[in-house]
């Protein structure tokens, strides 16, 4: 992680209590982004990981400067770029996108659209369009001599840093998917933005391109060393690329940390039951676990719950099974309802003597088929959260 | 844009109770009833016409049925005016029938002047709106609901009639509509062929009487006729979306084998065909031959041909400027102002050519008389007839823009105006291009405001082909004619080509 490194520097992004609402004072109002604070830190890759209409692209358009917040401001390295009264438009913000569908500008050419950011301060800047024309005229055109070479200079860096040179004078639609969305990235970072934004950029990938596609980026990242801030709703996808995980649900953030704390330590119902599988077992919290039907489970340290009733979440790895009627400490007993096997893996949901659901993933050779009984217990620790009100049964994640 | 309307009220207010009072009494009420039945007529032709070509060339194995498709088609490029003159020119009196037939001794042929005539030009050249929705409309039914009909035990026809037909009821509705409205606002064909409508009563009204407020009342009238069938338009589109097509995309359709009934089919198609488009053609040219060998001067025809020409293209230019920012406001910042602006926009649609006209001699008389008599009053004119077609094209490309390329343009730094002239604009170019083709080719067709707007001794095309056939040059109106179908069969080119493309 790059984090400890930059401690001294500022921050690349600070938000504060920043809230939009669409349809504002009518019956429909949306709070699309709710009192959200978030802290991107220089060189750090963050990922806001979220269920589609949880307000993360919205998140990403008030920073980008496309949409205006209705309250909270938003600083990008250091400088106030929203806050009382002030608004600074997006393209003075220093801010790189790379937009889902890439947004590639189809009437030029690969490197003329990495120029683009860079051309705002030259004399070409007006005439990109033109600039084909007139090099075909003249046989090589520059437009401005030293500041021209130094633009096409960082044009060929940019794409060498995503390895597609050879596609400079190529335009969009000749592209595949893979290398537009690095020209996409390279056209992003080219002008050497404070902070990177990324809207959903592996979900126009299909899947077996993704994962390739994904691990470039992530060293496109590294090496750029830019901070940067990318939108998902995969959880795979946010725990493989980010150093730093947000989870947004319904417009707030309800947990920032890392992939591992994420995924062990949810710190509330919602995020362990998006994170992932979660299944929730009520039970009675003591000094030395929780007691429940599988048995008693000890508990993370730092849990903090009260004493008394709680229910306590475990991922399906965490439960495994036994043959029928094995007893012993921490054994519940249970009848298979439905098996789906993966390959690798195979996840088997059973239905307590209680009642209560639960799941188990278990290998490929574990062999529980539905109807079967089975003895259920539980290994490692469980996070206990209060109970849901109101609610008599055990609850199934989703 | 609404200046001709709001004119051409205050204009009506100035009449005085005669003119009003008038507007009660037999003759003008004949006049709006006689406007009424004609288009009432003439759509009630033209669904009797393209149901079953439409049907025929969507539907069935019907030989050579691309070639069919376009071919039924091509009438609406034939003005209704250039249309009448062939008829007229054909017909009429010293007309080609009329030559052919003489040697046999046949002295008198049926007349084509008045209410059958115009009926019978007006449904040929109109028709093919109708067939146009008809066939979209056919297209879009999903042939799953006629499989259904015929597992259901129906035979092709029942199904046709019981499952078919009552799915076009929209298509059947908004496309006789469309005929209708242009019937009423229909001045070349009714005025040649002498058929008094509200629009020929406008005219000539304006021609020999001074009190020109009573055509500004007839106007109001005319433009109340439209109104109506907008309404009535408006209503059955309203109660159409419950008969909507169902989810999923429809299939390729199935194609009815027609057997022996392919004959008559052909033969149906053929004489609508030879009738609409190959009497019009064959007669002009004959006429155009027949000039030649008279030797009839056609530098006439190209002086025409070239005012037309660089009076359509400013109105074209005029139109794509002023278009482009309504259209980026209108798309996207939405707003109800920007709504409103580009409503009003589009109010060219409904009204008729002739009442914008009328309005604007009397705004040029009395408010800008600096400009009356000059070029500058008929561009505008084009441009408040025509803009709806620049509007449209250039919307259509911009909607087609991902709003996602200009905020990427934005984020990389580029203030509004560098991203309007570098990202925005050249991808709109292709409806810049097409918007300004409407106009130009369309301006060039238009009769009524040319009509009343050109400045004396500015001929053109339309003029000419107006002027020499009143006088029954038949021959001198060829060359026009051919040159303004020629023009007008462009877009439809243009359109044809471009779907080509789309389709590859």
């Amino acid at each position: 992680m790059n984090t400890e490194l930059n401690a001294e520097a500022p921050a690349a992004l600070e938000c504060a209590g920043l809230r939009k609402s669409f349809a504002q004072g009518s019956a429909r109002e949306v709070r699309a982004v709710d009192d959200l604070s978030l802290t991107v830190r220089s060189g750090e890759t963050v990922a806001l990981l979220g269920p589609s209409g949880c307000g993360k692209t919205t998140t990403l358009r008030l920073i980008a400067g496309f949409e205006w917040p209705d309250m909270g401001r938003v600083v990008i390295a250091g400088r106030e770029v929203v806050g009382a009264g002030a608004f600074l438009p997006p393209e003075r913000r220093r801010v790189g996108m790379v937009f889902q569908d890439y947004a590639l500008f189809p009437h030029l050419t690969v490197a003329d659209n990495v120029a683009y950011g860079l051309e705002n301060s030259t004399v070409g800047r007006w005439t990109p369009a033109l600039r084909r024309p007139l090099a075909a005229l003249r046989g090589r055109f520059r437009f401005g001599s030293a500041a021209a070479a130094a633009i096409d200079a960082r044009v060929q860096e940019a794409l060498e840093l995503v390895a597609l040179p050879h596609v400079a004078g190529r335009f969009p639609h000749e592209l595949s998917g893979g290398e537009a969305q690095r020209v996409a990235l390279a056209r992003a970072l080219a002008p050497g933005p404070a902070l990177l934004l990324l809207d959903e950029p592996f979900s126009n990938l299909d899947a077996p391109l993704r994962a390739s596609v994904r691990s470039e980026v992530r060293e496109i990242l590294r090496r750029a060393s830019t901070a940067s801030i990318f939108v998902t709703h995969d959880q795979e996808e946010a725990f493989a690329i980010a150093d730093r995980v947000a989870v947004q649900l319904r417009g707030r953030i309800e947990q920032v940390g890392s992939p591992v704390e994420i995924y062990h330590r949810p710190a509330t119902r919602s995020v362990a039951a998006f994170v992932g599988e979660a299944d929730f077992l009520p039970g009675t919290l003591t000094s030395d676990g929780v007691e429940t039907e599988i048995g008693r489970i000890p508990i993370e340290d730092d849990s903090g719950a009260a004493a008394g009733s709680v229910d306590v979440m475990l991922r399906p790895e965490r439960v495994q099974l036994a043959a029928a009627g094995a007893t012993g400490p921490g054994h519940g007993q249970a009848v298979v309802e439905r098996r789906e096997f993966y390959g690798h893996d195979q996840l088997v949901t059973l239905r307590l003597d209680s009642g209560a659901r639960i799941r188990a993933r278990l290998g490929p050779d574990a062999d529980f088929p539905p109807g079967r009984r089975a003895s259920v217990f539980a290994t490692g620790a469980g996070i206990v959260y209060p109970p849901l009100s109101g609610a008599q049964g055990p609850v199934l994640g989703e | 844009m609404l200046l001709p309307l709001i004119y051409l009220i205050i204009r009506a207010l100035d009449a005085d109770a005669a003119a009003w009072s008038a507007l009660g009494d037999a003759s003008s009420l004949r006049l709006v009833l006689r406007t009424a039945l004609l288009a009432l007529a003439v759509a009630g032709a033209s669904l009797v016409l393209a149901l079953p070509m439409a049907w025929l060339t969507v539907r069935t194995d019907l030989p050579l049925r691309r070639l069919w498709s376009v071919l039924a088609i091509v009438p609406l490029v034939i003005p209704s005016y250039v249309g009448a003159v062939a008829f007229i020119a054909a017909f009429g009196p010293r007309g080609t029938l009329q030559e052919i037939l003489s040697p046999l001794g046949v002295d008198t042929v049926p007349q084509i002047y008045g209410f059958p005539g115009a009926f019978l030009a007006l449904t040929l050249f109109s028709y093919p709106y109708l067939l146009l929705v008809l066939r979209a409309g056919l297209r879009g039914i999903d042939p799953a609901l006629e499989d259904a009909s015929r597992s259901l035990g129906m035979g092709s026809w029942r199904t046709f009639f019981r499952v078919t037909v009552p799915q076009l009821r929209v298509p059947i509705t908004a496309g006789s509509l469309l005929v209708a409205l242009y019937v009423v606002s229909d001045f070349g064909a009714v005025s040649l062929l002498r058929t008094d409508t509200l629009t020929r009563a406008i005219f000539i009204q304006y021609q020999t009487s001074f009190d020109r407020a009573a055509a500004a009342v007839l106007g109001l009238e005319l433009v109340g006729l439209v109104a109506l069938i907008l309404v009535l338009e408006w209503l059955y589109r309203r109660r159409g979306r419950f008969h909507g097509a169902g989810p999923g995309t429809p299939g390729p359709p199935r194609l009815l084998r027609l057997g022996r009934w392919r004959w008559p089919a052909l033969a149906f198609l053929a004489v609508i065909v030879l009738v609409a488009l190959g009497v019009p053609v064959g007669v002009l040219l004959h006429w155009l031959v027949r000039g030649l060998q008279a030797g009839e001067p056609f530098a006439g025809a190209w002086g025409a041909a070239l005012n037309s020409a660089w009076v359509s293209a400013v109105a074209g230019l005029v139109a794509v400027v002023v278009a482009i920012p309504v259209a980026i406001v209108a798309v996207r910042k939405p707003s109800p102002l920007a709504a409103l602006v580009e409503r009003v926009g589009y109010t060219g649609f409904a009204l008729p050519g002739i009442v914008v006209a009328l309005s604007l001699v009397f705004f040029g008389l009395r408010v800008v008389p600096a400009v009356y008599q000059s070029w500058v009053l008929l561009v505008f004119a084009y441009l408040v007839l025509f803009f709806p077609l620049a509007l449209g094209g250039i919307r259509t490309s911009l909607v087609q823009i991902r709003p996602g390329i200009e905020e990427a343009a934005r984020s990389l730094g580029g203030s509004p105006g560098r991203v309007l002239a570098t990202i925005t604009i050249p991808l709109l170019v292709p409806g810049l291009v097409s918007g300004f083709a409407l106009v130009f080719l369309t301006a060039m067709k238009e009769l009524p405001a040319t009509l009343l707007l050109a400045p004396i001794g500015f001929d053109t095309l339309a003029t000419e082909v107006w002027s020499a056939s009143s006088e029954a040059f038949f021959a001198r109106a060829a060359a026009p004619a051919l040159i303004l179908i020629l023009v007008a069969a462009l877009p439809l080119a243009l359109l044809v080509a471009r779907e080509h493309r789309v389709e590859r």
